[in-house]
């Protein structure tokens, strides 16, 4: 699945943003939404399809987190266009590097 | 180590006086280029800082020296930054051309090849920004 359809959405950036600072079920992350619980869990497919989200089972939960490594894909494609004065980016690419 | 040998020219619709403000102040180049302590006294170090509001991420700035300049016609830098272990020469040079100025920006001397692609894309975005400032002043 193509990591950049996979951001293009609000709502899945807004998910990553929550699952990056720490796992969550599905049920924590409705009430952040203004989507019913299918769409939430169609958002999450869409983001495991794409490898940017990873789950794991613990008992009944289902616990999801972000995966960034794959948004390396977005920043070598931003890099391109970096030039000497957009050197934050460049910070980026390398945190990016180091996870 | 290789090597930046960059050129640009522009036309701003202004007198010659202006735009050698804008390149030889404090205040014109903070508009334009970046944030820094510029005194256009040859011999002068001064620094250059990237924009960034937080201190930790803040990127190595720029040494700058003004080497020699003659108002309004002409001004060479050297410039300095990261670990590149050399300077290269920044040189504005100006041209009245009927109400309008000519400015060539060269930008010569040994850097990386990261860094001579990234200020070979640079620099004609900040002639750009130098276009706007100018309009605005």
């Amino acid at each position: 699945m193509d990591v950049f359809h996979a951001i293009a959405d609000p709502n899945r950036r807004k998910m990553l943003e929550l699952l990056s600072s720490k796992e969550r079920t599905v049920n924590e992350l409705v009430p952040h939404f203004e989507v019913t619980v299918g769409a939430v869990s169609q958002h999450l497919k869409v983001l495991l399809e794409s490898r940017l989200v990873a789950r794991r089972k613990e008992g009944r939960f289902r616990y999801y987190r972000a995966e960034p490594e794959r948004l390396k894909e977005v920043y070598d494609w931003a890099s391109q266009y970096e030039i000497f004065w957009m050197r934050r980016i460049r910070k980026l690419g390398r945190h990016l590097d180091e996870i | 180590m290789s090597e930046i040998n960059f050129q640009i020219k522009e036309v701003f619709p202004h007198p010659i006086h202006k735009v050698w403000e804008a390149i030889t102040t404090q205040t014109g180049l903070e508009a334009w280029l970046m944030p820094n302590d510029f005194k256009l006294i040859k011999g002068y170090e001064c620094t250059f800082r990237f924009c960034s509001v937080d201190e930790e991420e803040q990127e190595s700035p720029v040494m700058v020296r003004i080497v020699e300049f003659e108002e309004p016609n002409y001004m060479v830098w050297h410039w300095r930054n990261d670990v590149e272990p050399e300077d290269s020469t920044v040189t504005f040079r100006l041209r009245e051309v009927g109400d309008s100025t000519e400015l060539t920006l060269r930008h010569t001397g040994p850097v990386s090849d990261k860094l001579a692609d990234e200020l070979t894309k640079g620099w004609p975005s900040k002639m750009a920004a130098l276009g706007l400032h100018l309009h605005e002043g």
